[in-house]
């Protein structure tokens, strides 16, 4: 029996939900991203299964097959992502957690336990039912996942307040290929292995993470010149989460919602039980605030750049994207405790010439924002080849992931750059 | 393929595949992308760049019930409702009509109801004793409620005559109102089923037309006007479902007259064709107070209330996943404990009655609108 038909009946037979068919593979070897035509040729690449794991038993197999049959391994969580970081580089198996979607809230610890397939904003309503609620969560929140989030590293709302997911967490539990495959407890100064690796030293199983008690959200709108403004405002006034969103957003929002947002830079600054400045009431806007997309109408496509900016930084930055992004564009920006990522969101058409034009700009807006001390929201697959550059204590995550996953296939390719692709995006980055 | 859907591509290339359509009752219960409107958005890209989809997917592209649920919380606001319509109409031109749906077009060919039952024994449930008048207000029944779910129609008359309200009935006139064929990639066979429909109401001088299906009541109010407006036939009826019109002429009697009130603990089902389709969410909850039932609202309500599983030819030709469907709307009824699960539509109760059978449950009851008002004219001595 060919080695590939012995891996398909051990598949098969070991779990009940699995899917070899060659269009649902194409559907779950992507993310949210949308690149240039001929990138995407060189750096796409389907997986040879997809696998919906039911319990950390299930995960085990996986990654015991995976060993077996020297097939990579991409965990997936809702594919919201958009770095690559769920593109099955090197084919093998897509782990789709979906179905582990399960979680208990301890009322007592103010925690929630959860296993890595649990929407966030499920587990929102049902801690609302307890008095409780989360820190922190992504305004995807209504179709990301905990592990997802969780191995993406992210900021999001409430981290003005709470900083990001990693100072949120209690513990989480892994399963990588070392020793005898028992599930690893996770805490503290440890958990740097994990938080924003994309999966590459481990699947996440389970994850413990800090709630606190429900306080009211009060909203406030105030209208602000500049970023730096915004800067002061949140430095003084310490919101739960504060967004600075420019006038081009809400003209956009205005042409393809037909609402009618005063087209001014506004920050939403909310504040827990009391506002902590004067402004209009804005739960209009905090309404919206799981939409930041609503504007890819006027694309159809998007171009989207993310950098976190160090504060002192964002007025350079805000002038550096003013001289260099000449489309129509947007801009979005999520304040954490020191840094804010900034979000350009550049309306484009990938069926046309100028997708390639609002590229380049996207690449130089990246080296701009590095050079200025920040750097991008991830690195995942198209980005990797910064990761050395980005990434604090690169060399010893190299070394830990060296030791959990000596034949490299926890989703190799991402954050630690590998093949072609690390080069072929660099000098995409370079000439176009 | 890529040549049939050229006027959707915008909205096609629109998708963020954000995945907030993950509430997708079909998705929520097979779990395959494939299924999921951001799937099937993806499908839809590949094959205008020219990957030909096999006929597994395809079918998948009939396993949604129309709910619009994810136009809902679409992240960029594509109208999906519309473009799955659509685009079905386009894949049975170029791949055919899937079986049940085309056993379902030739019933209507020839019987003009879905059922394959007789156009003789259309007007078999008409209670005996009851008038019709050649009032300018007719009572359209639909198929359903004429030959599957009667109860709902000899209600609808009952409390009619109840209030000495004038109304008309087509008998072995009335036909289907062609919503399974919209629903179901067969746009052209329904809108002969519109011109027809339109001059035997023109010929009786009919301006208000009263259903009791939230089917009927969609395809009324939303679909005939723009055919009309395709094909040139002016359309100038009002279109009104039982509880909106009942609400309007005996709401106040009901709620203040009829002091002997019905006792127990009611949700109402929004039916996805009266609800999220056309707006309808008030009258029917302002009825069942009235009616002296405790109301109390399942976690997925009006604007997001969740699918019974039926609609969109699904319970055709997908029996098993319409049922699952309809198990997970039962679920949340069950949550509350309620002895009456309401709706205002025979479609969804036969479906959710079915799906308790599958169940074993005993509870909660199944009714329909129009049960619940003659029951509460029945309370205070009125017909029974
Ligand atoms: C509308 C929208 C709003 C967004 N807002 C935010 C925001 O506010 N803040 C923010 O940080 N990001 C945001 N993002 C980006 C993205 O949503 C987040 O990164 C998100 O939380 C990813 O979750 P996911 O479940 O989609 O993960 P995926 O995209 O599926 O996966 C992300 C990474 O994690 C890995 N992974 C998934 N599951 C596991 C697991 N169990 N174990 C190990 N590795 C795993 C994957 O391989 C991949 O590398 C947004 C995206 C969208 C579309
Ligand atoms: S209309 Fe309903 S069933 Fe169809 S894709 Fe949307 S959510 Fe799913
Ligand atoms: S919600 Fe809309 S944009 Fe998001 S994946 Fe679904 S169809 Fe696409």
């Amino acid at each position: 029996m060919e080695i590939m038909e012995k891996f398909e009946m051990e598949v098969r037979k070991l779990f009940s939900h699995v899917s070899f068919h060659p269009l649902e593979i194409k559907l779950y070897s992507h993310d949210i991203s949308v690149i240039p035509g001929y990138l995407e040729k060189m750096v796409s690449s389907d997986a040879e299964v997809i696998i919906q794991p039911e319990s950390v038993d299930d995960v085990r197999e996986i990654l015991r097959i995976s060993g077996e049959y020297s097939k990579p391994i991409v965990p997936r969580g809702s594919a919201t992502s958009g770095y690559g970081g769920v593109v099955p580089l090197k084919g093998g198996i897509v782990v789709d957690f979906s179905r582990m979607n399960h979680f208990e809230i301890d009322e007592e610890t103010k925690t929630v336990k959860s296993e890595p397939g649990a929407i966030w904003w499920d587990i929102q309503k049902e801690a609302r039912k307890k008095n409780l609620s989360l820190r922190i969560y992504p305004t995807s929140a209504l179709s990301s996942t905990v592990g997802g989030w969780i191995a993406q590293g992210g900021l999001g709302i409430g981290s003005t307040m709470f900083g990001g997911i990693g100072e949120n967490i209690e513990e989480i539990e892994v399963l990588d290929f070392e020793r005898d495959k028992r599930v690893k407890k996770v805490r503290h100064d440890n958990l740097k292995y994990y938080i924003g690796m994309e999966g590459t030293t481990g699947l996440i199983t389970s994850s413990a993470i800090k709630l606190m008690d429900y306080k009211e959200e009060i909203p406030v709108a105030a209208d602000v010149k500049g970023v730096m403004e915004a800067v002061k405002i949140v430095e003084r006034t310490k919101p739960y989460s504060a967004i600075l969103m420019s006038s081009e957003f809400f003209r956009m929002m205005n042409e393809v919602k037909g609402t009618d947002f005063e087209e001014k830079d506004i920050l939403l600054a909310v504040y827990l039980e009391k506002a902590g400045l004067d402004g209009r009431d804005a739960y209009d806007l905090w309404n919206d605030r799981f939409y930041p997309l609503r504007i890819k109408k006027k694309g159809p496509s998007l171009v989207s750049i993310e950098s976190l900016i160090p504060f002192e930084n964002l007025g350079s930055y805000y002038r550096e994207i003013k001289k260099e992004v000449a489309a129509d564009h947007a801009v979005q920006t999520y304040f954490s405790k020191k840094e804010a990522n900034v979000i350009v969101l550049i309306p484009s058409d990938e069926r046309d010439k100028r997708f390639m034009k609002d590229w380049k700009t996207a690449f130089k807006l990246l080296k701009v924002g590095m050079k200025l001390g920040g750097r991008p929201y991830a690195t995942g697959l198209y980005l990797s080849y910064l990761s050395r550059r980005i990434i604090l204590d690169y060399d010893e995550l190299l070394k830990f992931k060296k030791k959990v996953d000596p034949a490299n296939l926890l989703n190799p390719g991402k954050i630690f750059p590998e093949g072609r692709v690390p080069m072929l995006m660099k000098i995409a980055g370079l000439v176009i | 393929m890529a040549k049939i859907l050229e006027d959707l591509v915008d909205e096609i290339y629109a998708c963020a595949q954000c995945n907030y359509c993950r509430i997708c009752p079909t998705f929520k219960v097979e779990r395959w992308e494939s299924v999921s409107p951001k799937g099937r958005l993806y499908l839809l890209k590949l094959s205008l760049n020219n990957s030909e989809l096999d006929n597994l997917m395809l079918k998948d592209f009939f396993k949604c019930t129309t709910c619009g649920l994810c136009e809902n919380v679409c992240i960029v606001g594509i109208p999906l409702l519309k473009l799955w319509e659509e685009t079905r109409n386009r894949l049975t031109k170029v791949k055919g009509v899937l079986p049940a749906h085309k056993k379902l077009a030739d019933s209507i060919g020839i019987y003009m109801n879905p059922y394959g039952e007789e156009k003789e024994l259309r007007d078999g449930w008409f209670p005996e004793g009851i008038e019709v008048s050649n009032s300018n207000v007719l009572y359209f029944a639909g198929c359903t409620a004429s030959y599957r779910a009667k109860e709902i129609a000899i209600s609808t008359a009952k409390i009619l005559s109840h209030f000495e309200i004038e109304f008309n009935y087509l008998r072995k006139d009335e036909i289907c109102c062609g919503s399974t064929l919209l629903r179901t990639g067969q746009k052209d066979k329904a809108e002969k089923l519109v011109e027809r429909n339109i001059k035997i109401w023109n010929k009786n001088g009919i301006e208000t037309i009263i259903t009791t299906c939230a089917g009927c009541y969609r395809t009324f109010a939303l679909d005939y006007p723009e055919i009309c407006e395709e094909k040139g036939i002016d359309f100038n009826f009002e279109i009104l479902h039982l509880s909106q019109f009942i609400e309007r002429e005996a709401g106040k009697i009901i709620k203040n007259g009829m002091k002997a009130k019905l006792r127990g603990k009611a949700t109402y089902h929004d039916p996805c064709h009266l609800g999220r389709h056309a707006g309808v969410y008030n009258e029917p909850r302002e009825l069942i107070r009235a009616s002296g039932l405790d109301l109390v609202e399942m976690e997925h309500t009006r604007e997001d209330s969740f699918c019974c599983g039926a609609g969109g030819g699904v319970r055709a030709q997908f029996r098993d996943l319409s049922l699952e469907i309809g198990k997970l709307r039962l679920k949340e009824a069950l949550e509350l404990d309620v002895d009456y699960l309401i709706s205002c539509c025979p479609f969804c109760k036969m479906h959710l009655s079915h799906s308790k059978k599958v169940s074993e449950l005993e509870k909660p009851e199944i009714l329909d609108i129009s049960e619940v008002i003659l029951k509460v004219i029945n309370e205070n001595g009125g017909v029974e």
